[in-house]
């Protein structure tokens, strides 16, 4: 997955990891079977550079968010792996606010990683209520406070 | 009770220091075309009929 989030750079896509991938990258030894990425909802420039970021590998153009919700998360398997896109969603600022709190995390290669905040993370987290997330709080709490600051995980 | 018994023992060693770890991947995950949802609802509907059809064809293999 490291070359897609090197290829979101190449782009300047906006782009936060979130959900499980995110507190594997804060460091909590847990499976997930997705990457999702939160997006800027109808920034459809946006939506164009992730498309030729990731080319092929998406077998439908993304769709901005609609009036009723359609479109809130879209779902692709690629070579890489799935990535599901999420335009908003329960617990999640938006975007523009989740934005300015981003942490950046390293993943266990060493690219840099846009991830949702700390604290956006834990109330996402809380607010899908599921085991597996309560356990991620449990873990997100016990962050030292460089970590929750944006601090990279020792590369050790 | 051994340290590894204890989950909250566990958190407190991994947040103690950090780091992410490499964990395998799924190696024959259905093949599925692009999805659009509206709802985290239908997300987990249609995700708990893929996992279905994962344990159908005999469960999950892994890769790194």
């Amino acid at each position: 997955m490291d070359e897609v989030i090197q290829r979101f750079a190449t782009r300047h896509v906006r782009y936060l990891l979130i959900g499980g991938q995110a507190v594997r990258l804060a460091g909590l030894p847990r499976f997930s079977m997705d990457w999702d990425f939160y997006i800027p909802p109808r920034d459809v420039d946006n939506l164009r550079r992730i498309e030729a970021a990731l080319g092929d590998e998406l077998d439908c153009p993304l769709d901005p968010l609609g009036p009723r919700g359609e479109n809130s998360i879209q779902t692709y398997q690629t070579q890489w792996g799935v990535i599901q896109f999420h335009l908003g969603g329960p617990g999640l600022p938006p975007f523009d606010l989740a934005e300015q709190h981003a942490q950046e995390y390293a993943t266990e290669n060493g690219t840099p990683t846009r991830c949702l905040g700390l604290d956006d993370l834990i109330a996402s987290k809380q607010r899908a209520g599921r085991p597996q997330d309560l356990q991620d709080v449990a873990y997100l709490k016990r962050l030292p406070p460089q970590a929750a600051q944006g601090g990279k995980p020792d590369p050790a | 009770m051994k340290r590894t018994d204890d989950i909250n023992a566990k958190l407190d060693f991994w947040a103690a220091k950090p780091r992410a770890t490499a964990l395998p991947r799924l190696a024959n995950l259905p093949r599925f075309g692009h999805r659009k949802f509206s709802s985290y609802e239908e997300l987990n509907t249609w995700k708990q009929a893929l996992l279905a059809e994962l344990v159908a064809r005999g469960g999950a293999q892994w890769t790194k």
